[in-house]
């Protein structure tokens, strides 16, 4: 009976699920295909991206990887999932840090411990903007700076919220600056991004990649991007560094990495990191996430790690600004 | 209008005990996350209460033996279907998607009365398999998954 | 603007483009007409199955799902009494009663020519004054989105057949439902149960497969809904015989239309509210508005072309700003640039060519799922000869299936289950569901707006007061606020005083 269902999704081109078994030819790891869990809605960024990465990674990895998403409760519900999953290699995680933190650090009861994870490697890392409206009196970062100092908890920014990556890294540069502004959470950058657009905000902290064609557009002033490095698609826009003149860690960045439950075996996780090499240096790859405008910045399994470790405890510094 | 008097005045207390309850829990969050849902708890006990003055004011009309046996048939049903759903999702987690769907379809059919044997068996099978082409090939949504993973 | 059309029209004799459109609409159709596949999830899953095709093809194709789908919702909630979009709940409210009189056949050509209808019209704005209504989108902050959402949930008037009160506490309900899980601007969790399942609330399809299905299905065993042997001279009639019917509302055609365009503008507010607010204008402007909720032709024409209106609207804002209005666009942003379509000032000049090809094709698109969903819904139709001890299992089924797999968790199927036991109750009780529904669709917008308006002026509730009598739109939507409350008491004391004497 499968094995007509089986051709009729063939004919139809589409692409089959782990449902149907590939028969398991005795040999190297994978031997059949591979899941990837992705902790959001389907049509989300984070499903975009592991859509993409999953439709050309087939060659790489020798498998067709299948992406299941386990939305809910702001990732928590799929990072339990990647916790609790069986560690033969072949149920993989794409996760999303800051989140995956802010999700342990700010809720009770969370299920899993980030021991409970050994990283693959790093795909993407999207950073925090300083947005304002093109014709907004702020010109530079200054500017805002010393707005915000004489005028002090009235200017409002919104940004995704609450308790997001975007909040943290503001609550972090209030924090440093010593200026104190008025955050307003929107559902997400985008709304965040309109109201910028639309002045009833005075600036906002949209991720990049989401505030990109509309800065390019000339609808909206990037003052700075908290990053060590520019952002490549916008070359113009100061880092922070750059900007203020102090230091300021990029630690409110959304990036994108995966992730394997704890236990699975150094030659697996190797194919595993490998494969997600080859694929971020993938030409055919690189133009299709260039033309969606995501941000790549690759990290082995071990920089990846370290990263992770600097983050976390950055973060526990600052977590209290968020409650 | 007219009005049933017992099955409203049922249905108000059903709504006055809701609104206490969600007020009650409401305490146990800040007034800056509550004051809405508890705006709306006090909205629908006062929309309760104004119900209830009203249909003491007007006629009553006794329900019928025909409407009795017309709810007390819906309540059996409702607690057939119930039941066979829980059940369908316990075994979902068991068994996994084919053969929980075929079992469920076929257990229900002939708790719902249906005695042909062959049609039965037929389109279990055949919307169990259109379901898990639709859901699971179509889609690409991941299949339940089951303590003994056989699908 | 000839050679703008001229290059749109090149792209629609390309065969490629024209079978994609086809395949959209038809996969479009089959996922909106079933409870538990949303739009928002066959744009997503299908996007990836564009990245082969050439860049009109896959546009063409996307397009033709997310119109598609939007339309389809009508056809279960006409047949079945189960919508399968929030979209169709207002099409239900009169679709559904005119199939029991044995009319599907009229109520489903009535629910396609509108939403082709609306659907067209939106295109034509789209085409022509996108860029100036763009800016329209950006005028809505957070204090003109909270007095929509309360002007929306005056609808629920019109949505309560029978007792008021009961339409009001349904709709408090609602509301008080959508307000489970994170608070959107404190982020506190509430009424969870502990549950992680529950801190991003209920999804929206899973109440509606609840409140809808299970209900449907206890009637059904309970042999109460019995099958209905269509009209005889009904069944006589073609469904393209029913188009003059449509066309001769003309005012009603063109208020739907306008109501879903700047509804669809609107970014963030969705194809259901705008079927429901042009529901609501339509009864009030009706010389007959004692026939709504019992089988109005009015109607269903009302809501289906409203909702179908909407769709050429989201897509003002997202083609000119890039700013999606509702989930189905923000995911449809991410297959029109992966195409290489970018929204923004270069969308009519350099890449002009891509614009009007994928506009065209989706004024095709409207025109095309006319015959699609008109064979489809005829197929459909028989369902109901299905003898219901077969057919209710099947629904069960479905029920199940499709709550799991909105976020692949059996959970959300017993909070399925959990909401079906409320529109049981509901039912027993003689109260209408719609304004539940509407008050969940609404919910998270009246609560977040209300509480991020009073953010943005630092909680200060005066200086909040003062910006609702001030802002331009404010007002105007603060005097349709008015109006609707007037038009109900008035209504009201109608009702009383019919009833006294």
């Amino acid at each position: 009976m499968f094995r007509t269902i089986k051709s009729t999704a063939m004919v139809l081109g589409l692409s089959l699920t782990s449902l149907i078994a590939t028969p398991a030819i005795a040999g190297e790891f994978p031997t059949k295909p591979v899941a990837m869990i992705v902790a959001y809605s389907p049509g989300g960024g984070t499903d975009t991206a592991a859509r993409v990465i999953a439709n050309y990674i087939k060659p790489h990895l020798g498998q067709r990887l299948i992406i299941q998403n386990k939305p809910g409760a702001g990732g928590q519900i799929g990072f339990t999932a990647l916790s609790n999953a069986k560690n033969d290699g072949y149920k993989i995680g794409f996760i999303n840090i800051p989140s995956i933190f802010l999700v342990k650090m700010l809720r009770d009861n969370v299920p899993f411990e980030m021991s409970d994870f050994e990283m693959i490697g790093n795909i993407q890392l999207d950073p925090v903007l300083l947005t304002v409206p093109v014709d907004s009196p702020f010109k530079t970062f200054k500017d805002f700076v010393a707005a915000a100092k004489s005028n002090s908890g009235n200017i409002t920014i919104g940004g995704d919220g609450p308790q997001s990556n975007n909040q943290l890294q503001l609550v972090v540069a209030e924090d440093i600056l010593g200026i104190d502004v008025n955050f307003v959470p929107f559902n997400g950058s985008g709304p965040a991004i309109t109201a910028t657009m639309g002045k009833q905000i005075d600036a906002s902290v949209p991720s990049a990649s989401s505030a990109t064609g509309h800065i390019k557009d000339g609808r909206l002033r990037a003052l700075a991007v908290f990053s060590d490095k520019r952002y490549p698609y916008l070359p113009d826009v100061p880092t922070i560094a750059e900007a203020s003149g102090m230091t300021i860690p990029g630690i409110g960045a959304s990036m994108r990495g995966i992730a394997v439950p704890k236990g699975v075996s150094a030659e697996k996780r190797a194919t595993l990191e490998a494969a997600f090499r080859n694929v971020v240096n993938d030409s055919k790859f690189v133009a299709h996430i260039e033309r969606l405008g995501l941000p790549l910045a690759y990290m082995s399994a071990d920089e990846f790690s370290a990263y992770l470790k600097d983050a976390e405890s950055g973060i526990a510094k600052y977590i209290d600004l968020l409650k | 209008m007219e009005v049933n008097r017992k099955r409203d005045i049922i249905f108000c207390t059903l709504v006055l005990l809701t609104a206490l309850l969600i007020g009650i829990v409401s305490l146990n969050y800040s007034l800056a996350s509550s004051y809405f849902p508890l705006m709306l708890a006090g909205f629908m006990a006062v929309m309760a209460m104004v119900l209830l003055a009203r249909t003491m004011k007007q006629n009553n009309t006794e329900l019928t033996s025909d409407e009795k046996a017309k709810t007390n048939s819906h309540l059996i049903g409702f607690a057939k279907v119930f039941g066979l759903i829980i059940i369908y999702v316990m075994a979902l987690s068991y068994f996994g998607y084919i053969i929980s769907t075929i079992l469920f379809l076929v257990s229900a059919m002939l708790i719902l009365g249906e005695s042909r044997l062959i049609w039965v068996s037929a389109i279990s099978v055949c919307m169990t398999l259109i379901l898990a082409y639709l859901f699971f090939e179509f889609l690409g949504v991941a299949p339940p998954e089951s303590m003994f993973s056989i699908l | 603007m000839l050679d703008s059309l001229l290059l749109g029209i090149d792209v629609l004799l390309n065969p490629t483009a024209l079978l994609a459109i086809l395949a959209g609409v038809v996969g479009g159709v089959v996922i909106g007409s079933l409870p538990g596949l949303t739009s928002t999830m066959g744009v997503a899953l299908l996007i990836p199955l564009t990245f082969s095709m050439p860049t009109e093809a896959g546009l063409a194709m996307l397009g033709g799902v997310y119109l598609a789908s939007t339309y389809s919702g009508s056809i279960s909630a006409i047949i079945l009494n189960i919508p399968g979009t929030p979209a169709a709940v207002a099409t239900l409210l009169d679709g559904y009663p005119m199939s029991q009189r044995g009319e599907s056949t009229r109520a489903l050509a009535l629910a396609t020519f509108g939403s082709s209808i609306g659907g067209i019209f939106s295109v034509v704005a789209l085409f022509f004054i996108a860029p100036p209504l763009a800016e329209f989108s950006l005028r809505f902050g957070s204090p003109e989105y909270f007095l929509l959402a309360v002007f929306g949930i005056t609808v629920i008037a019109s949505l309560s057949a029978g007792s008021m009160e009961k339409g009001l506490m349904a709709g408090a309900f609602g509301l008080l439902l959508s307000t489970i899980g994170a608070h959107p601007i404190t982020g506190e969790l509430r009424y969870t149960l502990g549950s992680p399942t529950l801190y991003d609330g209920i999804p929206m399809v899973v109440s509606l497969i609840g409140l809808y299905s299970i209900p449907e299905v206890i009637s059904m065993i309970s042999g109460k809904s019995g099958t209905v042997i269509e009209n005889e001279t009904v069944r006589k009639r073609s469904a393209f015989s029913y188009l003059p019917e449509v066309l001769s509302q003309r005012l009603n055609i063109i208020r739907s239309s306008i109501i879903g365009v700047i509804v669809g503008i609107i970014p963030g507010v969705g194809c259901s509210v705008g079927g429901f607010i042009s529901y609501d204008a339509a009864k009030k402007a009706s010389k007959t508005p004692e026939e709504f909720g019992k089988g109005s032709a009015e109607g269903v024409i009302a809501s289906e072309t409203a909702n179908n209106a909407v769709t050429g609207g989201t897509l003002i804002p997202l083609l000119t700003l890039g700013i999606p209005g509702n989930p189905v666009t923000a995911v449809l942003l991410g297959g029109l640039m992966i195409h290489g379509l970018r929204p923004g000032a270069e969308l009519f000049t350099i890449n002009a060519d891509i614009t009007y090809g994928f506009i065209m094709s989706l004024f095709v698109a409207n025109i095309l799922f006319v015959p699609v969903g008109l064979i489809f819904a005829r197929y459909c139709a028989k369902v109901i000869m299905v003898p219901r001890q077969i057919l209710a299992p099947c629904i069960m089924a479905l029920a199940v299936i499709g709550s799991y797999s909105i976020r692949g968790s059996l959970e959300d199927v017993l909070i399925m289950l959990f909401i079906g036991m409320i529109g049981f109750i509901l039912q027993i009780f003689a109260v209408p569901r719609a304004p539940l529904v509407l008050g969940l669709v609404l919910g998270t917008l009246a609560e977040g707006e209300l509480a991020r308006s009073l953010a943005l002026v630092h909680g200060d509730v005066p200086a909040f007061l003062y910006q609702l009598v001030s802002r331009p739109i404010c007002i105007v939507l603060l005097l349709l606020c008015a109006y609707a409350l007037f038009q109900g008491i008035k209504q009201h004391r109608q009702n009383s005083k019919l009833l006294d004497s």
